[in-house]
């Protein structure tokens, strides 16, 4: 919870960290001969399997960075505005004065994605039917909280979404409800 | 026990997982199209067991040429060679379609377009299966370790997806009357998939540059997927929970 927070709320519980393992393993499998058997590869395949570190490392880096802060995701509701965040890696500030709609939807996920799987969506995701949204959410398209504010889409999973609907709507302006 | 087995064994399962949730995600979370992989799953075996090699085989005979002869093969040959996969495989993939029982899966054109991803998706694991047993009765790659058949697993992964994407194109034209479009469509990308590894087979390209056409394919194909395929959202947009609407 942020000093400034007058209450914070957690995320829906989900196994996007499961997923976010498996497929680290699975960035992680075609490294395997080369970090059990360094001397396996010798001339251009060395070379090639440098590379392959060089361009796989960050990712992996990131999906470690995902992973352990994946627990410090919250929706914090202060005084100005809704922040959004997932430890340091992640943080939207949302001014409820800018904030126009409110819905619960099912969205479409499409091919393209940042950080986007099962159980877990962060960063700019784009979805097929509505565009690209905010995401710091515990799940991937199903019952997404989409929340609409200066131009911009933010979507979240608050574990206990009347509660925090209900301390979101306190918040907003008085007006068109 | 051949040493590519536990490696064959995790990309069947792995891509059966990854890319049956993707189906049913993407489908409208429906199990229904998932169920017709099953239909693409012996395809692969029987297009080339029964078709491919009988037919690749005894064109060669009939010809009098050897296998194996590389850059000396006739070129007529080299282009028989590349077009047997694309011509046989995109026709097989579609063959259950004409059970009755399958196609009335198949009632809408979006409802097409998935059933091709299905079958697909299906054949591909079901290639994966195959080129595992192949490798495991060549005995070529025995000296390896089994986890040094990751690019198998990677290559595979992306070939299964594509096999789906293919199959999708054929029908999705078929749906809208224009098959032999759509069956073109399919060869035509088949035939660039496999053209790096032509290529790479040849020695007229390094493994890089053979990969390269796999990427090439994968993107355009994303592209085009991301264009075609049904959009739910209008249907799903009236079960939204509005809570605010600044505009009531």
């Amino acid at each position: 919870m942020s000093d400034a927070a007058l209450s914070s709320f957690r995320p829906a519980r989900s196994f996007g960290w499961a997923w976010l393992m498996a497929i680290m393993a699975l960035v992680l499998a075609p490294m395997a001969p080369i970090l059990t058997q360094p001397g396996v590869f010798s001339g251009d395949e060395a070379v090639g399997a440098w590379i392959a570190i060089a361009v796989i490392a960050p990712i992996v880096m990131l999906m470690l960075l995902a992973l352990v802060s994946l627990p410090q995701m919250r929706y914090d509701l202060e005084r100005d505005a809704l922040l959004v965040s997932c430890g340091r890696m992640l943080r939207y500030r949302v001014p409820y004065a800018e904030i126009t709609d409110v819905r619960r939807a099912d969205l479409t996920p499409s091919l393209w994605s940042s950080m986007r799987m099962p159980g877990l969506a962060l960063w700019t995701v784009p979805y097929a039917d509505i565009g690209r949204v905010r995401m710091c959410a515990t799940r991937m398209a199903k019952g997404i909280l989409l929340i609409e504010a200066g131009g911009m889409r933010y979507g979240i999973t608050p574990a206990d979404e009347q509660a925090f609907v209900t301390a979101l709507m306190m918040m907003l302006p008085k007006r068109g409800r | 026990m051949p040493t590519i087995l536990p490696m064959a064994i995790i990309t069947i399962v792995v891509s059966a997982l990854l890319w049956g949730a993707f189906l049913y995600a993407y489908s409208g979370r429906t199990w229904r199209f998932v169920r017709l992989m099953v239909w693409g799953l012996p395809l692969s075996a029987v297009v080339n067991l029964f078709v491919k090699s009988p037919v690749g085989q005894g064109v060669g005979t009939l010809a009098g040429i050897d296998p194996g002869l590389g850059l000396d093969t006739p070129v007529w040959f080299l282009v028989f060679l590349f077009l047997l996969s694309p011509v046989f495989e995109e026709l097989i993939k579609v063959v259950p379609a004409l059970v009755p029982s399958v196609r009335r899966h198949a009632t809408t054109p979006d409802d097409a377009l998935w059933m091709g991803v299905a079958l697909g998706i299906g054949f591909g694991i079901g290639e994966a299966a195959y080129l595992g047993w192949q490798i495991a009765l060549s005995g070529a790659y025995e000296q390896y370790a089994w986890f040094m058949f990751t690019g198998f697993l990677g290559e595979r992964l992306v070939v299964v997806l594509l096999h789906g994407f293919m199959t999708a194109l054929l029908m999705w034209f078929a749906a809208r009357g224009r098959p032999v479009i759509g069956y073109l469509a399919a060869v035509g990308t088949h035939a660039l998939l496999n053209s790096g590894a032509m290529l790479f087979q040849l020695g007229l390209v390094a493994e890089g540059v053979a990969g390269l056409s796999l990427l090439v394919v994968l993107v355009v194909a994303v592209i085009v997927f991301e264009r075609i395929r049904p959009r739910y959202r209008q249907d799903q947009a009236e079960s939204d929970v509005v809570y605010y609407s600044a505009d009531d």
